[in-house]
């Protein structure tokens, strides 16, 4: 009897252990928005402000979620696949517009609910065309608006609003390079214009054991050596893909790629201006690399110029300096073509949501103007706005915004499709083979052409004619 | 000869202490450099120490995480444990029916569906049964794994001890649950300590469910440790100070199991 | 069995208790069975189909696991991880063996020590992947410092394919040897004394000791920590993705991290569910393997050494 009892105190012990580890979800306030948002410096600002002023004003909590960029991706389409009302707003990368639109994750906004209704606040037109098409409407082609031909696309439908805008820009030592005696009239550090000026500068630059003249992020990981890759593939005049064929074998793999490709690999395996482990690297270890004085130049994103000048972080306090990315000197026509990488964020309203008006309030809230300067107007925030009105102001702010907003006609972005994931993989590991000496550059862009080719031809998304 | 025996043998136990702990220290120093000397090369041993990464830290939702993860890994192991022992003492000494082992391979067999496998069905469970985001939910799901491995551990333990002693004891007219709580479950003191510390350390530091399947609420410590990945790279400092918090109790708790598991051992066997 | 008692009060006594076994085996099979059902039945069935992001789910059969036994990535995968799989384990193994035979000594201060190795299984594995991948990183990481010093090149661990490998397997390794330390400890001290006291007055050598007393009572340590280390090291996701992401090329990709791409990148849930099952498949095949290779050799050496277990 006395072990029947103990066994049945013991089942109940495990039961009232058990239970308490059980934990109910609060209950949600009313309108309480939940924004999914990448873990850039204008996260804390925006929460920031939005306790300040959106709150106070509308009433409506605001929470942004930070997440790293992979978890960001993961869970935006854990929320679209499952349905799930988790997130109102996202703050998007722009080449997973289109996965985000196919699999209908995403609310349309050119609507009379939305932009269309009588008493919106903003327009689509409030922001700098060449960032907005490309971040916001779909389908789109990259290229012909970064071409400048947005009048094609004034019909097509706005998922998102351009939110923080971006390109990779050129950082370098301007001490070093005044050192080694690169400068112009003024006796300035004269940045490269040409990819060939680069080389030799950071040749001259690279002392063994010391520091080396340049950096690549060629890291396998997320778009690592594809970000650092493709500006250099553009400026030599070779494309992607052909989006209205949808045709990748010939494109990619065309001789001016395989020749871009070739003189991308030898800063590493022929002249040794950048380390060999940047093969493994990604945007922490280029950013470690520099501020540790480890490297003088290379392609970076604007953004990450602010942390460089914070002594907490940095070494080079003061010594960077700041230009559009070099590109390729025309033989025929002498001029130089540049293309610089893409990356910017776009915000829109998931279709899930149960509190869209409210997320609707907020959009309109933080994309306005009073809100967009408050956010520039902080120093942490290393911010690029979009908006047209606010041109002027943000260039001013420091000297990576000019150059970033400087560089947005050379722009050009991934492929936007809902095959993205796929196709962005085949060529990081191509290209990241090519990068360490392991396949000759021509049969990566082989390869990977072929390997893209099989995506795109199997792809429930092709569109009909293609 | 005996002496040069000796001190080869402390010569090979150091170095294999500092072979295995040495991150540790690498990451206590870190968490006390400044940001700016933690990549510095070469590497910089002398610098002004500074706890503001501990502030920050202990300051921050770290702390949440930390005794949710405590939480969720605690009463997972109790409650695997108790399962566990009684499952594996089941299979030890009443194992001789005909789907013994194809149930104690079915068991183990529950540690082979790599956790990406099942993350997504868990997800639409938990969101149907309303337990997304709760400590229970990663509770129960953490039993899982802890439940089979218990059961495997705790078999072998109790397959070690002789039959006479609960043989003797039931025929002195105890009951089988006595003879078991009384006396084969003390002879496995070893085996339950063993057993406690790998399923807190491996419930402590599980990683993707965790991610995917909690939000806000029930966020425990390896997912908090992620967060510190900002887009410039790793907050080193505060991560390893994050890191050197997380791992102290841990070892604190593994101080006490190890002073089990000797007395255990030597209590238990009668040679 | 003694046959002193009555059968009488012993049967009652059994009769009464009938319920016991049950009582004993039904709680963990009844909240296993409950947890699993859904997920396993949910994931093999996913598996047989096409479900993704923006993709309609339709039943596609076994293309999708056809489809990855025609992957070259798939069999690099596979590779990669059963090389992983078969150095780590092995290693870690060995080396867990010769630690607990040199920490089994009662001198001062090894108790103390002996704690400190049990360090590296407790570290989450992101602190694991991110140090070491700092640690190998040749501009930044002391390993690589060294490597350069001693052989006077510039040793890129993690961008050459082999090294990368070997790296991942040294990094495992460390991580996991004190699990197999710690059981193999605990199984030393199960070891009779009375046993090594009668080998040293036949003058037996170390070897010999070590082979017929020792080796049978770490039997079953032994035999766990193959069995779980396999299982989890077929598995291993966080420090390849952490400190390569499958690179160079794809050079280090393991299973999981193939899952992980279909699953998490791709957003294919059906083809990441396929490539899981034959993870399992793979796991079953290793385990039974690894069962009846230990469960014979263990079963002849009881026969043999007769005294061994006290049974």
């Amino acid at each position: 009897m006395r072990t029947r009892k103990a066994f049945f105190a013991l089942a109940l012990g495990i039961a009232v252990v058990v239970a308490a580890g059980c934990g109910r979800r609060a209950q949600q306030p009313q309108a309480h928005l939940r924004i999914l948002a990448l873990n850039w410096p204008q996260a804390p600002v925006e929460q920031r402000l939005a306790d300040e002023i959106f709150t106070p004003r509308t009433g409506i909590k605001v929470t942004l979620e930070m997440n790293t960029y992979d978890n960001v991706e993961v869970k935006m389409k854990q929320v679209i696949n499952s349905r799930s009302s988790d997130y109102d707003i996202v703050h998007y990368d722009s080449q997973w517009l289109g996965q985000f639109v196919a699999a209908n994750g995403l609310e349309r906004l050119d609507t009379p609910d939305y932009l269309d209704s009588p008493d919106a606040e903003i327009s689509f037109d409030d922001f700098l065309p060449e960032y907005a098409v490309v971040m916001g409407k779909y389908p789109t082609d990259a290229s012909e608006v970064f071409a400048g031909r947005f009048d094609r696309y004034r019909d097509t439908p706005i998922y998102g609003l351009p939110w923080a805008t971006g390109c990779q820009i050129m950082f370098y030592r301007a001490d070093l390079l005044k050192q080694a005696g690169f400068v112009d009239e003024q006796g300035n550090a004269k940045p490269p214009e040409t990819w060939p000026e680069f080389v030799s500068i950071a040749k001259a630059l690279t002392k063994r054991g010391v520091r080396y003249g340049a950096w690549t992020h060629a890291g396998r990981q997320g778009d690592y050596i594809t970000q650092d890759f493709f500006p250099i593939m553009w400026a030599n005049g070779g494309d992607l893909w052909d989006s209205k064929a949808w045709r990748a074998q010939g494109v990619i793999n065309s001789p001016q790629n395989v020749e871009a490709l070739q003189f991308y690999c030898d800063w590493n395996l022929k002249h040794h201006i950048v380390p060999a482990e940047s093969a493994n690297w990604g945007n922490e270890e280029v950013f470690n690399a520099c501020a540790q004085d480890q490297a003088a130049m290379g392609q970076f994103w604007a953004t990450f110029g602010a942390a460089l000048e914070d002594h907490d972080r940095s070494k080079v306090v003061g010594k960077m300096a700041y230009a559009v990315v070099p590109g390729f000197r025309d033989g025929r026509t002498g001029k130089i073509r540049r293309a610089a990488m893409y990356g910017c964020q776009a915000t829109a309203i998931t279709a899930f949501s149960k509190h869209k008006q409210a997320a609707w309030a907020y959009i309109q809230w933080l994309m306005s103007r009073e809100t967009q300067k408050a956010i520039l107007d902080d120093p942490t925030s290393a911010f690029v706005s979009a908006r047209e009105d606010l041109l002027e102001y943000t260039k001013s702010r420091n000297p990576r915004n000019r150059a970033a907003l400087e560089s947005g006609f050379l722009a050009h972005d991934f492929w936007n499709n809902p095959e993205y994931s796929k196709l962005l993989d085949i060529v990081q590991r191509e290209l990241n083979l090519a990068f360490i000496g392991q396949k000759t550059p021509k049969r990566a862009l082989d390869d990977a052409a072929r390997d893209l080719q099989q995506v795109l031809d199997a792809s429930p998304f092709r569109p009909k004619g293609a | 000869m005996a002496r040069l025996k000796v001190i080869l043998k402390y010569v090979a136990a150091l170095a294999a202490t500092a072979l295995f702990a040495f991150p540790l220290a690498w990451m206590f120093l870190t968490s006390i450099k400044p940001r700016v000397d933690v990549f510095a090369k070469p590497p910089v041993f002398i610098f002004t120490p500074t706890f503001e990464n501990y502030s920050r830290v202990l300051d921050s939702e770290f702390m949440l995480q930390l005794l949710n993860s405590a939480i969720i890994a605690g009463i997972s192991t109790a409650f695997s444990l108790t399962l566990g022992a009684l499952a594996a003492y089941g299979f030890s000494r009443y194992g001789r029916f005909k789907r013994a082992d194809n149930l104690l391979f079915w068991i183990l067999s529950l540690r082979m569906l790599p956790p990406i496998a099942v993350v997504v069905p868990f997800y639409i469970l938990l969101r149907w049964a309303h337990l997304f985001d709760t400590r229970f939910a990663l509770i129960m799901i953490y039993s899982i794994f802890n439940i089979s491995f218990a059961v495997w551990l705790l078999k072998g333990f109790f397959d070690e001890i002789p039959p006479q002693l609960e043989e003797s004891a039931m025929l002195e007219g105890h009951s089988p649950p006595v003879v078991f709580l009384r006396v084969a479950l003390p002879m496995v003191r070893a085996g339950l300590a063993t057993t406690a510390a790998f399923c807190l350390i491996q419930s402590l530091n599980e990683f993707l469910l965790a991610l995917l399947l909690t939000d806000v609420d029930a966020v425990t410590a390896p997912v908090g440790l992620a967060n510190f990945q900002k887009y410039f790279g790793l907050e080193w400092g505060q991560f390893a100070a994050a890191a050197t918090i997380f791992v102290v109790p841990i070892i604190f708790f593994t101080i006490l199991v190890r002073h089990h598991l000797v007395r255990g051992m030597s209590f238990g066997r009668m040679g | 069995m003694s046959a002193a008692a009555p059968p009488s009060a012993m049967q009652a006594a059994h009769q009464r208790y009938r319920w016991f076994p049950y009582a004993l085996l039904l709680p963990a099979l009844v909240v296993l069975v409950a947890l699993t059902i859904f997920p396993l039945v949910f994931s093999l069935g996913v598996s047989l189909t096409g479900y993704g992001l923006g993709r309609a789910a339709g039943f596609v059969g076994p293309a999708n696991y056809a489809q990855f036994l025609r992957d070259p990535s798939f069999w690099l995968a596979l590779r990669n991880t059963l090389v992983i799989t078969v150095f780590a384990v092995g290693i870690e193994i060995a080396l867990g063996v010769c630690l607990a035979l040199l920490f089994r000594e009662s001198l001062p201060g090894f108790r103390a020590l002996s704690l400190l190795i049990f360090i590296p299984m407790m570290l989450s594995p992101l602190v694991i992947g991110f140090f070491w991948k700092f640690m190998f990183d040749s501009t930044f990481g002391v390993l690589a410092y060294v490597t350069t010093l001693l052989t006077g090149r510039t040793v890129s661990w993690l961008t050459s394919p082999p090294l990368a490998l070997a790296a991942i397997i040294i990094v495992d390794t460390w991580q996991w040897t004190p699990f197999a330390f710690l059981l193999t400890l605990a199984g030393l001290q199960t070891v009779p004394p009375q046993l090594y006291e009668a080998a040293s007055l036949e003058r037996a050598s170390a070897w010999m000791r070590f082979r017929r007393i020792t080796l049978p009572y770490l039997r079953f340590p032994l035999l766990l920590a193959v069995l779980f280390r396999t299982i989890d090291t077929v598995r291993i996701f966080d420090l390849v993705y952490i400190m390569t992401g499958g690179g160079p090329g794809d050079a280090t990709i393991t299973l999981s991290v193939l899952a992980y791409r279909y699953g998490f990148q791709f957003y294919e849930v059906g083809r990441a569910a396929a490539v899981s099952w034959l993870i399992v498949v793979l796991i079953n095949l290793l385990v039974m393997v690894l069962l009846s290779f230990m469960g014979k050799s263990g079963a002849a050496t009881a026969r043999s050494t007769g005294s061994g277990r006290a049974r």
